[in-house]
């Protein structure tokens, strides 16, 4: 799907060119983006299912926690999702990516045809209260499904 | 990811090979220190089974039993997890009410590439439930180059596709949509 297996390295970019090295931890951020932990490479890397390109987060090998995303890596392996923050397991320690991804999910919810759906998320954001979660109309294609929350819903409703 | 931070949440003895929801204790954090099992709830970390500094093959209770790199572990339920064992080409499995380990599939002192009931396993690597067939769980062996599917119910494993020049099949994930993502490297 992306990167060469043949091939180490670090490119980012369309699908075909991107280079990994080492990857191993591969979580979603949304139905449409996967966060990969791209363990030789020292980053963390966003693959965008919708436009079939990469970037990255963090640039460097170390164990200084500080802003993204000119953030360090030491050894990170596996990486876990809990509702806004991102648990990364790294080599004697596991640490968390607090934070506002949110905007991953924006370019999913452009493509909600069905009032239905937003429906949906807006019950599911009531019973959540502000956390993400997954909302899905079973009668419509399943690249409508969402992942919503408070900010991403009012993002859709002024679409 | 901007106005986002990372910042330590524990400090481990080792690798943090995997990490997932605690579901014996909600609210912490479940995760292999490469060879332990453990559990945190961010201030307190707690030894689950084996050691994070001692690698062998042990089945016992606790800090008494051993294992050589835990790769990753599922929880079938709320008391029960099985571990990919890599290094003892096994699957164990850890009772939380006991804390006793024991041998789930494969033959941790005999590597091989067996389907059957009778599987054997060469680097067990990474294991998740089928989400399409919740009757089967799915295996990626990393030496084989196999993603393997074991029946839940009479543990008998087949494999549904092999490339040996893709050694490094690891950590695997599945959509909402339904396909399965793998990371892996060249052999």
């Amino acid at each position: 799907m992306a990167g060469s297996s043949s091939r180490n390295g670090f490119v980012d970019g369309a699908f075909s060119q991107i280079r990994f090295n080492h990857p191993y931890g591969v979580v979603f951020l949304s139905p449409h983006k996967l966060l990969i932990a791209d363990l030789s490479n020292h980053r963390l890397r966003v693959l965008d299912l919708f436009t079939n390109t990469s970037s990255s987060i963090c640039s460097g090998r170390g164990t200084s926690d500080g802003d993204l995303p000119s953030c360090e890596l030491n050894g990170h392996w596996s990486l876990l999702t809990v509702h806004d923050v991102i648990f990364v397991g790294e080599y004697q320690r596991i640490r968390s990516i607090q934070g506002k991804y949110h905007h991953a999910h924006h370019q999913v919810l452009q493509n909600i045809t069905s009032v239905a759906t937003l429906i949906m998320c807006l019950v599911w954001v009531q019973l959540l209260r502000g956390q993400c979660g997954k909302c899905i109309d079973s009668s419509i294609n399943l690249q409508s499904m969402c992942v919503c929350d408070s900010l991403t819903v009012v993002w859709a409703l002024f679409q | 990811m901007e106005n986002s931070n990372i910042t330590t949440y524990i400090t481990t003895e080792s690798w943090v090979y995997h990490i997932a929801e605690d579901e014996f204790v909600p609210g912490n954090l479940l995760f292999a220190d490469q060879h332990a099992l453990e559990t945190t709830d961010g201030t307190t970390t707690s030894l689950i089974a084996g050691s994070s500094i001692s690698a062998g093959y042990l089945e016992d209770v606790g800090s008494n039993a051993r294992f050589n790199e835990i790769l990753s572990f599922i929880q079938l339920s709320r008391t029960l997890i099985v571990l990919a064992d890599i290094d003892n080409y096994c699957f164990r499995n850890i009772d939380r009410t006991t804390n006793q380990t024991s041998t789930y599939s494969g033959n941790c002192t005999n590597r091989g590439d067996r389907d059957g009931v009778d599987a054997l396993f060469d680097g067990p690597a990474s294991i998740i439930l089928d989400v399409k067939n919740k009757t089967q769980l799915l295996i990626a062996d990393f030496t084989l180059g196999s993603l393997k599917k074991m029946i839940l119910a009479s543990k008998h494993v087949s494999t549904i596709y092999k490339d040996s020049s893709y050694r490094l099949f690891a950590l695997l994930q599945y959509s909402y949509m339904g396909n399965i993502y793998l990371t892996f490297s060249h052999g």
